[in-house]
């Protein structure tokens, strides 16, 4: 099968077709996507674990009670752990709905303004654009085909048929039912969850929220079970499972099982070849200095990494002035045990930085610092408050870096910024950021250091609780600062 | 391990509500809500020969708690001490446990959206106060003590001077609230404010009967067929399913 | 996040997996409620007393931020032990009251209008000042009478008192325990006071004679109550209503109402009769035997049966109750006395039975006070009045008390302007619309007034009519005169002391008086400048460490109730003209009055009329606290109670609302009628205090009837000047519009 030529229905494939496919790989997912997949995995999992430990009556319960002993041992108390669910879901929560929001504009702008003429189509499709729109992408969006796989697929399961899969595109109907069914009943458990975790309306509300939260779960968990094990367990489906880690999957992979999208992303391919060529010469017109970047928004073949521990060390050993991350962390997490074992606290830095603002207030006002509640607290009669491991840590970490930069060559002055930004705002935001990091560090009783890092070490609850917040508010705030760094 | 009661003396009790307020006040309990409180019975009999007495209502702190089977969270629970509590940090506000009380003790909080009752002043006890309501009580009327502390005056009242329960042949869960007195006052009170049946509200019930057999069996159904898929896998071997598409 | 341990602490911390911390911060604090529940912060407790009624419990406050979060009984009060009323426990909500009086007020509309504008204290004590000086000057000294009530009256009384004035009145007497007073007084030579010295801890046998105990909650009082019925006492109750106290008693006798006398003649008949009396100690202590003998010969059972309704043998059964448990029998004098203007001759009987049964003076009966010795600063003499007092107390009703004085003699002499013009009113710590009967009376007189000056806590109805209204502060806010309580088995000092500073600019009496007194250059008669140094003072010689007192709240001293206890310094122990028990009171037959008790027939209701009495509810005090929130929902209006005959006849059902109408066409506030048989067909019952007219009291504004306002008739009592009130009649409409009779 040659580049050209893109056939209609999926033909069979010659050994060496099939060898030079399975070789070439094809974008299937945005890397927000992927984020946001394994976010909500994560999420599930945690809430799956603990939601039904959190069932306890006897009318009521799933699980068994040596189950929730254990669940409730984890987090010392049960109150700990329903805590826990509540801080986990409205952080889900607001991250979907942030998702949500500006995926609906963007679906509206791209294919509602600029694209379909809605009211020229026949009715029945009208209908399955108000699905899409609903669903706000048409690749959930259920066709006649999907219906025909359905039923092949669950005969082909049981062995009562070997007709061929129909064509599925970028996502197959077993994936668009799963779909439909979480986006069904996502809302209903967020829903229900908001008014149990906060008591809303009426107690009547909070009774029968219980009882739709339970069946919105059990109806996901049934679909999520196929869906586990389908994409982690179930041979065929093993690329789409790495898919969601690389983004990638293989063109062989993409032509048997999702051919209507294979087919589209080679006409947009063939698509864009054809405007390079038109615009080459506008473009070199165009182009002055900055090499030129244009890159295919939906496929992109690369160069397959080395595979082993050769190709490991490459990517590890690729930035000479900087240690590997890997090996950094081990030695960071070693910092972190010698920290405790010699200071008995771990590391930290927003507590030092109060220690040193205490001890400024405690000279320029002392009586205001001795009657403040908050400044109080690190005022001890007759010790400064610098008397503290965390001040003389900072130090360290200001001369250490130092150092390290001065054996890597890398000390040079000079302002970090986007290049879009002038420095005069990179100034404003930097401070405005640390305005927020320092309120936020001392509001959660520490920072990404002493929290995060020292807190996550001991296994404390809040300490994880804090971690997923700050990659949850990470992942939202960076597309509205995108901007400032693109 | 104690198990506490109480016992209230209706030949003592006028009806003050002072244990009322003072409960009210040791618990802030929003204003038309109470964790205890009152009720006058009617007046019985004929012009002159008449009766009448007083009903102190609050938890009961069963034996058999009809609540804490209905608690979904746990968050209602009985203490080794007989003390049945709420978790506020569980409680979720269903009010479940409210219809499930026999005694009606319980209440939502609407200031905290939880369910709130009486829990013997369980953080008093731990300072080692009386709870509130028998440290007020004008009359003397009300007593708390351990049942098996044989001094205890709760003891004697009612193993030696016969405080009886409100219990009916219909409802007999072991309430632990005594009430000393003569036969027919505390007949009074058992017949003007008889315990009812527990309760399922009506989520409950339509939870219990459908959601859940629904889901479980959805998760089953699902389950096994992907076992089955999984074991047929696992027989034919990964490759053929690999190949099976060109096939 | 520093997170500081030491090492052993790390590693047994970091072995066991799901250590909390960020519940950790919570569960420290003790995990037993969320913060800001009352019973996690503790932080201070202040040992005071009460003034949600006069019976003055000892209170802890608890403070924290300078907010009072509960009130509970205190341990430590010798009289209360720690018990506290729900009246008591709800404190807070009067303090807390968001009509309470902020700011000192000047009348800015027509009187009763309740326009006012906000002034300065200095303003106000200024223009108070100079309109006492003005009367002066015009009408003299006398015309500026006090209304006080309570305990911090003492200020206000001796700041009148320096001004010149000797008329002062509170209803405590004529409204009230007036009658019992007197006629004690003239039986033994002296009164009983409050707390009422009766020993029901110790009785037998227990008579309450229209004394409802149990709807009347003084905590003390309540408590010995339960424990003598708990171990064994018998109890008997007369009350035409079927009460708490009833529903205990071993006899009920629902007497027709007003023929109390009939019924105590005739158990001193039996008594007498059957020589079943104490002959020791009437031998001993008593005068007067023969000439009772003689008067009550007549009075038998079946005499009093056909009066009092009540069968002869029952009266007789209870008065070998009486016989057989004297003279451990606790007959209690009542309270609240003023009830058919023969209420001295009642109260008369009541102590001739006392005696008979040897109770005065007698372990399980009635008491003696024990006097303590108290410190007082040096005062000037007060001005002698030349023109004397204008209430009549003394002159008019002879045995009227001077000190209390008689409020309706001084609201009559106001309106008729006689002996002399009455030009100004203080009031203090009382609502004399609402405590005096005859509402139109009292309203003409303060018609006739120049300058009418409220102190009050709450808007009441008064303060609607006030010329000049002086916020004063709760009882949680201030110090008051403290309670020396020598009537008490275990006689004892109580401090009234504040928990917080007094809320807004309110301020508490003693201040207020103060400041006038130096306004007015009194300053002589207030030689203190703080409460504690007035404190010190008074405590001089008994020997009492303050700081004890003040942690404490109240110190105790051995008391000695009993004749047998009595020390020659403590004074005769019947200080009458004759040193005895005065069956027969040679001064009552001086005075022109009966010697010896007398039943004389009140008036029926007419046809289809009811006889209206009234009484407490154990949540409410008087008329003070139906504004109070936690007490409005225990009990936010009061129910007219009809027989059940009664209303079948009326044809008014359980709950349904009524107008009621006495006799003289006056008519109530909605009420709703409570169906009960434990009440007489042929009364009307209702709690007093509510339907409050003030629409300032903005949760108690027109909940429920006021009894008062159907007084619109009074019995005068003619030997002590009281008000008997129940002498009022009251139908009952139902169809609110036609005045449709039910």
């Amino acid at each position: 099968m040659g580049a050209d030529s893109i056939p209609e229905v999926p033909l069979p494939l010659a050994a060496e077709q099939a060898e030079r496919m399975s070789q070439r790989q094809i974008k299937k997912h945005h890397v927000a996507m992927m984020l946001l997949h394994w976010f909500n995995a994560v999420v599930w999992l945690a809430e799956l674990i603990t939601g039904t430990a959190l069932v306890v009556s006897s009318h009521y319960r799933v699980m068994p009670y040596w189950y929730l002993h254990i669940v409730e041992g984890v987090f010392g108390t049960k109150a700990n752990m329903l805590r826990f669910h509540i801080t986990v879901g409205v952080t889900w929560i607001v991250v979907f709905a942030v998702y949500a929001v500006f995926g609906f504009r963007t679906y509206i702008r791209t294919k509602v303004l600029h694209g379909v003429h809605i009211h020229e189509q026949p009715l029945w499709r009208r209908a399955l654009a108000l699905q899409c729109i609903l669903f706000q992408s048409e690749e959930v969006c259920l066709d006649a085909d999907d219906l025909r796989w359905l039923k092949t697929r669950a005969l082909r399961i049981l062995g009562r048929s070997n007709e061929p899969l129909p064509p599925q595109g970028i996502y197959n109907a077993g994936q668009k039912l799963f779909a439909w069914l979480v986006y069904l009943a996502i809302p209903v458990i967020m829903a229900t969850g908001l008014v149990m975790s906060y008591h809303l309306i009426a107690t009547t509300v909070v009774a029968w929220a219980i009882v739709l939260h339970f069946l919105a779960v059990g109806f996901v968990v049934s679909g999520l079970m196929i869906h586990v094990y389908m994409g982690a367990v179930f041979p065929e489906e093993k690329p789409a499972f790495f898919s969601m880690i690389t983004g990638m999957v293989n063109e062989l992979y993409a032509y048997r099982h999702h051919f209507k999208w294979w087919k589209e992303v080679k006409m947009q391919e063939r698509e864009w070849k054809q405007a390079m060529e038109e615009g080459s010469e506008k473009s070199e017109l165009a182009e002055s200095g900055s090499p030129p970047a244009p890159t295919d928004p939906l496929a992109t073949a690369v160069p397959l990494p080395r595979r082993g521990l050769a190709g490991f060390l490459e990517r590890v050993f690729r930035r000479p002035e900087y240690w590997p991350p890997y090996v950094a962390g081990v030695g960071l997490g070693l910092t972190l045990l010698a920290t405790f074992i010699l200071m008995g606290e771990g590391l930290g830095a927003s507590g030092g930085f109060t220690r040193y603002l205490v001890a400024l207030i405690a000279w320029i006002a002392p009586s205001y610092a001795v009657h403040s509640s908050y400044w109080s607290n690190y005022l001890q009669p007759g010790q400064s408050p610098l008397i503290a491991f965390l001040v003389f840590e900072l130090i360290g970490v200001a001369v250490g870096g130092f150092v390290s930069g001065w054996l890597a060559r890398r000390v040079r002055i000079a302002v970090d910024k986007g290049p879009r930004i002038s420095r005069k705002t990179r100034y404003a935001l930097a401070l405005a950021g640390g305005l927020l990091t320092g309120y936020g560090a001392r509001l959660a009783r520490g920072c990404t250091s002493g929290l995060a890092l020292s807190g996550g070490a001991v296994l404390s609850v809040g300490a994880w609780a804090f971690m997923l917040a700050v990659f949850a508010a990470g992942f939202i705030g960076a597309y509205f600062m995108r901007r400032y760094w693109l | 391990m104690a198990r506490y009661a109480m016992v209230i003396d209706l030949k003592k009790c006028v009806g003050c509500q002072a244990c009322t307020v003072a409960c009210n006040s040791e618990w802030e309990v929003p204003i038309g809500h109470a964790r205890t409180h009152v009720r006058a019975t009617s007046v019985a009999g004929n012009f002159p020969n008449l009766l009448s007495t007083f009903y102190v209502a609050q938890c009961n702190h069963c034996d058999h708690p009809a609540c804490i089977a209905l608690c979904p969270t746990g968050a209602t629970y009985q203490a080794e001490d007989g003390i049945v509590k709420v978790d506020r940090g569980l409680c979720i506000g269903c009010g479940y446990c409210v219809e499930a009380c026999p005694y009606e003790a319980r209440y939502i909080n609407p200031v905290i959206k939880k369910v709130d009752k009486c829990d013997f002043c369980s953080a008093r006890l731990e300072r080692g106060q009386e709870p509130a309501c028998v440290e007020t009580c004008t009359g003397h009327a009300k007593f708390f003590g351990d049942l098996e502390d044989s001094r205890s005056d709760v003891f004697k009242m009612v193993y030696e001077q016969g405080a009886g329960r409100l219990e009916t042949s219909e409802v007999a869960i072991g309430p632990n609230v005594y009430y000393l007195g003569k036969k027919e006052h505390v007949n009074l009170v058992l017949t003007e404010f008889p315990p009812h049946r527990p309760r399922m509200p009506e989520a409950g019930t339509v939870w219990e009967k459908v959601v859940k057999p629904l889901v479980l069996a959805a998760v089953g159904v699902t389950f096994l067929g992907q076992a089955a898929a999984f074991f047929r896998q696992l027989m034919k071997g990964e490759s053929l399913f690999e190949d099976e598409g060109e096939k | 996040m520093s997170v500081k341990f030491n090492r052993r602490e790390f590693f047994r911390r970091s072995s066991a997996a799901g250590v909390v911390a960020g519940a950790g911060a919570i569960a420290a604090k003790g995990q037993a409620h969320p913060p800001g529940w009352a019973g996690t912060q503790r932080v201070e407790e202040i040992a005071t007393n009460c003034e949600m009624c006069f019976w003055r419990c000892g209170v802890l406050a608890e403070v924290a931020d300078g907010k009072v979060l509960k009130l509970s009984g205190n341990p430590a009060h010798p009289l209360t032990e720690g018990r506290l009323c729900a009246k008591g426990n709800a404190g807070t909500s009067l303090l807390y009251d968001p009509d309470r009086l902020k700011y000192p007020l000047m009348r800015a509309g027509q009187r009763g209008e309740g326009k006012f504008r906000r002034i300065t204290w200095n303003e106000a004590l200024d223009f108070f000042t100079a309109r006492l000086k003005e009367l002066k000057s015009k009408y003299g000294p006398e015309s500026v009478a006090l209304f006080p009530h309570g305990v911090a009256s003492t200020w206000f009384s001796t700041l009148m008192r320096a001004f010149g004035t000797p008329n002062a009145a509170e209803p405590a007497f004529a409204q009230c325990r007036g009658p019992r007073e007197v006629g004690y007084a003239l039986t033994f030579g002296q009164g009983l006071g409050s707390p009422e010295p009766v020993d029901l801890a110790e009785s037998k046998l227990i008579v309450l004679i229209g004394t409802h105990i149990g709807e009347n909650i003084f905590t003390s009082q309540v408590t010995a109550f339960a424990e003598a019925l708990s171990r064994g006492a018998k109890l008997i109750v007369v009350d035409p209503r079927f009460s708490t106290a009833a529903a205990k008693a071993d006899w009920w006798l629902p007497v027709r109402p007003g023929t109390d006398i009939a019924l105590l003649l005739a158990w001193i008949n039996v008594l007498i009769a059957e020589g079943i009396y104490d002959k020791d100690y009437i031998a001993r202590y008593a005068q007067g035997l023969p000439e009772l003998s003689s008067h009550v010969k007549e009075f038998t059972p079946e005499w009093a049966e056909t009066i009092t309704e009540l069968p002869a043998d029952k009266i007789r059964a209870t008065a070998h109750a009486m016989g057989q448990a004297k003279p451990a029998v606790a007959l209690h004098p009542g309270r609240h006395a003023t009830w058919y203007g023969d209420d001295t001759q009642r109260s008369r009987a009541m102590a001739i039975l006392t005696a008979l049964l040897g109770s005065w003076g007698s372990k399980g009966g009635i008491f003696l006070p024990t006097p303590l010795k108290t410190g007082k600063f040096s005062l000037p003499p007060f001005p002698e009045s030349k023109r004397g007092r204008a209430d009549g107390a003394g002159t008019r009703y002879p045995l009227a008390s001077e000190e209390q004085g008689v409020t309706n003699g001084l609201v009559d002499a106001t309106v008729a302007g006689k002996p002399y013009p009455i030009k100004a009113w203080v009031v203090y710590g009382q609502n004399v619309l609402e405590s005096i009967p005859r509402r139109e009376n009292t309203l003409r007189a303060i018609e006739q007034l120049d300058l009418l000056v409220v102190v009050d806590v709450l808007p009441m109805e008064q303060v609607n009519y006030a010329d000049l209204v002086l916020p004063e502060a709760t009882y949680l806010e201030r110090y008051d005169m403290p309670q020396i309580a020598e009537s008490a088995k275990t006689p004892y000092i109580a401090l009234r002391q504040p928990a917080i500073e007094p809320l807004y600019e309110s301020k508490p009496g003693w201040w207020i008086a103060q400041q006038m007194a130096r306004r007015l250059g009194l300053d002589d008669y207030f030689p203190w400048s703080t409460p504690e140094e007035h404190l010190k003072k008074l405590t001089e010689p008994m020997h009492v460490n303050l700081g004890e007192l003040r942690a404490k709240g109240a110190v105790a001293f051995a008391g000695r109730p009993y004749i047998e206890n009595r020390l020659r310094e403590d004074g005769p122990l019947f200080p009458t003209e004759s040193g005895k028990i005065e069956l027969y009171s040679p001064l009552l037959k001086q005075l022109g009055f009966d010697p010896l008790p007398r039943y004389v027939p009140v008036a029926d209701p007419p046809l289809g009329f009811f006889r209206l009495i009234y009484g407490r509810a154990p949540v409410h005090s008087f008329a003070r606290s139906q504004n109070n929130a936690v007490l409005d929902a225990l009990m936010s209006e009061n129910e007219a109670w009809i027989n059940t005959q009664a209303a079948r006849d009326l044809q008014v059902s359980e709950g349904q609302e009524v107008v009621l109408e006495n006799q003289d066409g006056a008519r109530s506030l909605p009420i709703k009628v409570r169906v009960t048989s434990g009440i007489r067909h042929d009364c009307l019952y209702m709690v007093h205090g509510f339907g409050h007219q003030s629409r300032a009291l903005r949760l108690a504004y027109h909940k429920g009837a006021s009894d008062t306002n159907l007084m619109t008739r009074v019995q005068v009592d003619p030997i002590m000047g009281g008000t008997g009130m129940r002498v009022n009649f009251v139908r009952v409409l139902t169809d609110l519009e036609s005045g449709q009779m039910g």
